[in-house]
């Protein structure tokens, strides 16, 4: 920045330029690492990763509302499917943690297969994928 | 001057009365339908708790819309479980939509499996907007009733 008379120059250099561009990058970086923490989400998981027909499969799950702030007393609803085949429909409620369970016993004709169980809430979503197998 | 407060004043009123109205909007728990009533009934339509295997459950279910108010008719899904201690045999669905105050009624047909054992069974009937794989909440409390199938 250079003064001359009563006018101000500012003068903006390839270096600038890629200084800004450096910082853009960083602040986007660090905002991909931090939004998870920061949004709502939902933690999904079943308690084992392979069941065979007749077995209990066990649904958990957390739900936050963003600050990591648990969602409270909310409903969540549940699917569980294997391609076109739908194995356990619910609907829970979150405890004051923001957790909450399912569990079903799978038919014994439950074909072998790549199982998923949906659990969806007002403000997020979870997956969580289980193998049945013989 | 005085004309500027004034219609400041009466859009302060307006938009307390939309703050109001969308507060009225849903019931004290937040869902904007309610089940009324779930009956099963055999397939000629008579009320019953007992169903023989290889015959259909038929579960009517009488839903409402209990919002104050509503711009267009709301979408539902009714979807109902059936169960034998936590194993799903069978479950039914259907879709609508329902303006405020408005009641609709239904009645999915679940069949009950030759091979499906004897004794005490659970309707389970859920109001949601869809789906949960496709982003589907929930719109009503859960409705439960028990019934017994006989060999």
């Amino acid at each position: 920045m250079q003064a001359k008379g009563d006018e101000v120059v500012i003068t903006i250099t390839w270096v600038h330029i890629a200084i800004a561009a450096v910082a853009v990058v960083v602040a986007l970086a660090l905002w991909s690492l931090a939004a998870p923490l920061l949004g709502p989400g939902m933690r999904l998981s079943t308690n084992r990763q392979e069941y065979r027909p007749g077995e209990e499969v066990v649904l958990e799950g957390w739900v936050t509302e963003g600050f990591l702030k648990p969602l409270a007393s909310a409903p969540v609803v549940i699917e569980v499917r294997g391609g076109e085949e739908l194995v356990w429909i619910d609907q829970v409620t979150t405890d004051g943690n923001g957790h909450f369970t399912s569990s079903f016993r799978l038919r014994e004709d439950t074909r072998d297969g790549i199982y998923e169980a949906f659990a969806n809430t007002e403000v997020a979503m979870g997956v969580a994928r289980f193998t049945v197998r013989r | 001057m005085r004309i500027r407060g004034r219609a400041i004043l009466i859009s302060s009123i307006g938009l307390l009365l939309l703050a109001a109205a969308t507060i009225m909007r849903t019931s004290a728990n937040g869902y904007k339908f309610q089940i009324v009533s779930v009956v099963l009934q055999t397939e000629d339509g008579l009320p019953s708790t007992s169903f023989a295997r290889g015959h259909i459950v038929v579960v009517n279910v009488t839903l409402r819309n209990i919002m104050a108010y509503t711009y267009e008719a709301e979408p539902y899904m009714v979807v109902v479980r059936m169960t034998y201690g936590t194993t799903m045999y069978g479950f039914g669905a259907f879709k609508g939509s329902l303006l405020a105050g408005e009641e609709a009624n239904a009645a999915p047909g679940i069949y009950i499996p030759t091979g499906a054992p004897t004794g005490s069974y659970k309707i389970k009937v859920f109001v949601w907007s869809n789906w949960p794989r496709f982003g589907g909440e929930a719109l009503a409390d859960p409705y439960e009733l028990t019934f017994t199938v006989t060999p």
